[in-house]
């Protein structure tokens, strides 16, 4: 990646969004700077996974904005992501079945190829060249997460953590500046959470500015530099993780009222 | 560098490449074995088909959505070559190059209207689309002829050259269906073949990586669209005689039928399509008043062997809507606010 | 304008409309119990139409009888379409089986072809020929027996669908068929009672536009086409819907041939098919299914 200086990476302000009466998110605003791990944490129903789809464009925010370096996006214009450089991973599995694991990779670079769709009839040097470039940047990435073995295996046939990975791998081939990642422990065994933390912790040291949506306190905690939680759909508190676990509303908030010792908050 | 991607990392274009060259060796190879002038005449007929289902097979192999429109914008192709010729005098060269211009932009337009649908909708409007066309095909007389069809089309000619000789038609309709095969090939390989097929495969997924699902479909559609109208200018010049009656609802069903029971999607569809067409209408001439019943027996007992082969495109993206279904009530979840249970759960 | 001639115009229009609507409500009934769009409904009316004429015209049998006959047969046909598609147990999706009723059509189709070598038969009304006056216009009595019939046909079917116990049963598996099994009802048993009352409705339109144009084997594709016109106008899968949906294109046609564009009366179905896609594919009176992505 290249310099890191000054890029201030995912802005959200003012995020509202309802449902019919519901109001899931009301005025969040949180930042995730480049090169850094910001993680959202929250319980059930706080309103993660519908922040995640506002950023990613899937669901359109009733106000409030979504920057990336500088840049609004449109609300609710999930396909415009890319070319802003915002990638995201999903909570349940989405990879390209019937497509191998170079081609799943490749894909990810899709926006970067400035050919025209008309073009790739003729399929000129150009293409072609463009086309080696993707293959061989997407055959690099693979090398570094040790998953060249797999380039030409179906993606349906590799083990679920691996297709996770594929799919993060996938997001990389972008190029992003931001990355949101949600919940990407989940359906993981515990002994992939090592390895994810690496991965993760990778991905903020090449400069990109990692929004992570998790459940796995453990993870969050080990990794993140910053800590929002979110609780029915507002932001609660937000600091360091050991601020945050020690932060009493936290406590209530995931625990009821009652709970006094922070002790089942730190693992 | 090179040897690495020469590697199996490319097994599944090569296969598409394989196939290419298969098509393109049955184009040479086929002429060879028979070459009477009537043997002529089904390759050139072989040929035109070929040019057709590699036109349908963007839209309904690689895109996934079922196309009733494709005998209609043969048709239209056939109409506008064989109308610019024989009422306003414009050279053959021009009418080929035209009439598919003009299927194109009317695919286009029909792409636009019907492309955000389901797929059963989508192939409904492809549907009423297609028979408009029919219909307008026999009502608009004065233009077409109506039912009895329009005459007196000239054979192609260029410079001057008359092509009339069985070997000369063969040679421009297995030229163009090479040229159309070729160009298929180069899309489907590349990043705009793989983006139709992964919309398909994850529609979110597709999104988030910059691929406009409406856009890519849309070119699908319009390339289906201009191919049946390259098709239909050959189909014009090669009978000289256009009549509603080849370009109606069930030729329409057959197309599909044939590129579904062949491999949709594949490069070696279209051509075993091909195949499969040049020989019924070839029986068909010896079997008129038994073909519709035979015909509609096979077809069924084919839908019924190879479900997945018709459907199995359609089942997929079905699970993919399950899936989503599954992932709006994850956010049902998110919504019905049940604050301090669950992370303890999840911890342990 | 010649108020007369408007009146003959909008009626003649209510008479087809109202076969259009029946043909809408059967692709209605199989589209709730299966999801799948039923190819081979035109055909029903073909059969019920062809049928009915040949037993009276080629072997004298009194119309009211034929008819009777006609419905019988046609319903039978129905439960062979149903084993057809879902004996096998191999189709499972509703896009599946709306391909493979395409082919069921070409086979009873060219099944006709070849049983009635290509002639074309007619009924006479059951009413009588004489014509009726109405507000200064003339018009056939089967006119006011075709709007009797759909009106009958979708009002005993809503009644049906919503009073009787197999009526409930038939509606719920247009939400949920997975539902519907664990509750011990056959998917298989609620869609071949939908083939049938598919097939009966078809052949009741069959026989009521016998006696205004002459039926062939090839009637059935278009009407079927256009009676699915006439169901998406009026919101797939609701009766009523239907019949105001039929009614409403069947009436535009004949306003196009009455006002000198004849030969584009056809056409209006399929336009009014792309433009009910486009503009509101729930129809006009709406139902809940979601139809784009």
């Amino acid at each position: 990646m290249t310099s890191t200086i000054e890029r201030p990476g995912l802005q959200i302000t003012g995020v509202c969004k309802a449902y019919g009466g519901l109001q899931v998110l009301s005025d969040v605003t949180l930042r995730a700077p480049a090169g850094a791990i910001t993680a959202v944490i929250g319980p059930n129903g706080a309103g993660k996974s519908t922040l995640a789809n506002v950023i990613s464009g899937f669901v359109t925010q009733d106000r409030g904005e979504v920057v990336v370096n500088g840049v609004r996006l449109p609300p609710g214009k999930a396909v415009t992501r890319a070319e802003h450089r915002l990638g995201r991973t999903f909570q349940n599995l989405e990879i390209f079945t019937g497509m191998t694991v170079l081609q799943n990779v490749a894909m990810g670079a899709y926006s970067r190829q400035r050919g025209s769709h008309l073009g790739d009839l003729v399929r000129g040097p150009r293409a072609r060249r463009d086309e080696i470039e993707v293959k061989e940047a997407a055959l690099a990435l693979l090398r570094r997460f040790r998953l060249e073995h797999r380039a030409d295996s179906l993606v349906e046939s590799l083990p679920f953590g691996e297709a996770k990975l594929v799919e993060m791998v996938r997001v990389l081939a972008m190029e992003p500046e931001v990355v949101v990642l949600d919940e990407p422990a989940a359906g993981l065994p515990p002994a992939s959470a090592l390895p994810l933390a690496e991965t993760i912790a990778g991905l903020a040291e090449d400069g990109i500015g990692v929004l992570l949506i998790e459940h796995n306190m453990k993870l969050v905690m080990s990794i993140s530099q910053h800590v929002v939680v979110l609780d029915q759909g507002q932001v609660l508190t937000e600091g360091s993780p050991a601020e945050v676990q020690q932060d009493p509303r936290v406590i209530e908030a995931y625990l009821g009222p009652g709970a006094t010792t922070s002790e089942e908050l730190t693992l | 560098m090179m040897s690495r991607l020469a590697g199996p990392a490319r097994t599944m274009s090569r296969r598409a490449t394989w196939e290419l060259w298969i098509t393109l060796g049955l184009l040479v190879v086929l002429p060879m074995l028979a070459a009477t002038d009537y043997a002529l005449h089904i390759w050139t007929r072989m040929a035109i088909f070929l040019i057709l289902l590699t036109g349908l097979n963007f839209i309904q192999g690689v895109a996934g959505m079922t196309s009733l429109a494709q005998a209609g914008f043969f048709g239209l192709g056939a109409y506008a070559a064989g109308i610019a010729t024989v009422r306003h005098d414009v050279p053959p060269v021009l009418a080929l190059a035209l009439a598919p211009v003009l299927v194109t932009l009317v695919a286009l337009l029909i792409g636009v209207l019907s492309m955000r649908l389901k797929e059963i909708y989508f192939t409904m409007a492809t549907l009423g689309a297609g028979f408009v066309l029919y219909l307008l095909f026999g009502r608009m007389v004065e233009l077409t002829g109506g039912p009895n069809g329009l005459v007196g089309i000239p054979p192609f000619s260029v410079g001057g050259v008359e092509f009339t000789e069985p070997i000369m038609k063969y040679g421009l309709a297995a030229v163009l269906a090479a040229i159309g095969a070729i160009a298929a090939h180069n899309l489907l390989v590349s990043r705009t073949g793989r983006a139709l097929r992964a919309y398909g495969a994850s529609e979110p997924a597709a999104l988030a990586v910059g691929a406009s699902p409406f856009r890519l479909r849309l070119l699908a559609f319009g390339l289906s669209g201009f191919y049946a109208g390259v098709a239909g200018a050959l189909e014009a010049f090669d009978s000289r005689f256009v009549s509603p009656s080849t370009f109606d609802f069930m030729t329409a069903v057959l197309l599909v039928v044939a590129l579904v029971v062949s491999g949709a999607g594949r490069m070696i569809g279209p051509i075993l399509g091909a195949l499969l067409l040049t020989g019924i209408e070839v029986f068909a001439a010896d079997y008129a008043d038994y073909e519709p019943l035979i015909m509609g027996i096979v077809f069924l007992v084919a839908v019924q062997l190879f479900p997945r082969g018709v459907a199995g495109e359609l089942a997929a993206r079905r699970e993919d809507r399950r899936e989503r279904a599954k992932r709006s009530a994850d956010l049902a979840a998110d919504v019905a606010v049940d604050a301090p249970t669950t992370l303890k759960a999840v911890q342990r | 304008m010649d108020t007369g001639l408007f009146i003959q115009v909008i009626l003649s229009g209510l008479s087809v409309g109202a076969i259009y609507a029946l043909v809408a409500v059967g692709f209605g009934v199989v589209f709730n119990a299966t999801g799948a769009i039923n190819f081979v409904q035109g055909e029903y009316v073909m059969v019920g139409g062809l049928s009915a004429g040949m037993l009276y015209e080629a072997w004298d049998v009194p119309v009211l009888v034929a008819i009777l006959v006609a419905i019988a047969l046609t319903t039978l046909l129905g439960v062979l379409t149903e084993m057809g598609l879902l004996g096998f147990g191999r189709l499972r999706t509703p896009a599946s089986i709306t391909i493979a009723t395409i082919a069921i059509a070409v086979v009873v189709k060219g099944a006709a072809m070849l049983i009635s070598n290509r002639d074309t038969f007619a009924l006479p009304s059951l009413l009588g020929p004489g014509s009726l006056q109405v507000l200064g216009a003339s018009t056939s009595r089967q006119t006011l027996l075709n709007l009797l019939l759909a009106v009958l046909a979708v009002a005993a079917l809503t009644l049906f669908f919503q009073r009787t116990k197999l009526g409930t049963t038939l509606r719920a598996a247009a939400s949920d068929s997975e539902t519907l099994q664990t509750f011990g009802v056959s998917y298989r048993t609620t869609a071949r009672w939908a083939f049938a009352i598919a097939a009966a409705v078809g052949a009741l339109a069959g026989a009521g536009l016998a006696p205004l144009t002459v039926m062939s084997f090839d009637s059935g594709t278009l009407l079927g086409l256009k009676g699915f016109a006439a169901a998406m106008l009026g919101g797939l899968g609701n009766p009523r819907g239907a019949l105001a949906g039929g009614l409403m294109l069947g009436v535009a046609e004949a306003v196009m041939s009455g006002y000198g564009a004849a030969a584009y009366a056809d056409v209006v179905a399929f336009v009014v098919l792309l433009a009910i896609l486009t503009l509101r594919p729930t129809g006009m009176l709406g139902t809940s299914r979601a139809v784009r992505t």
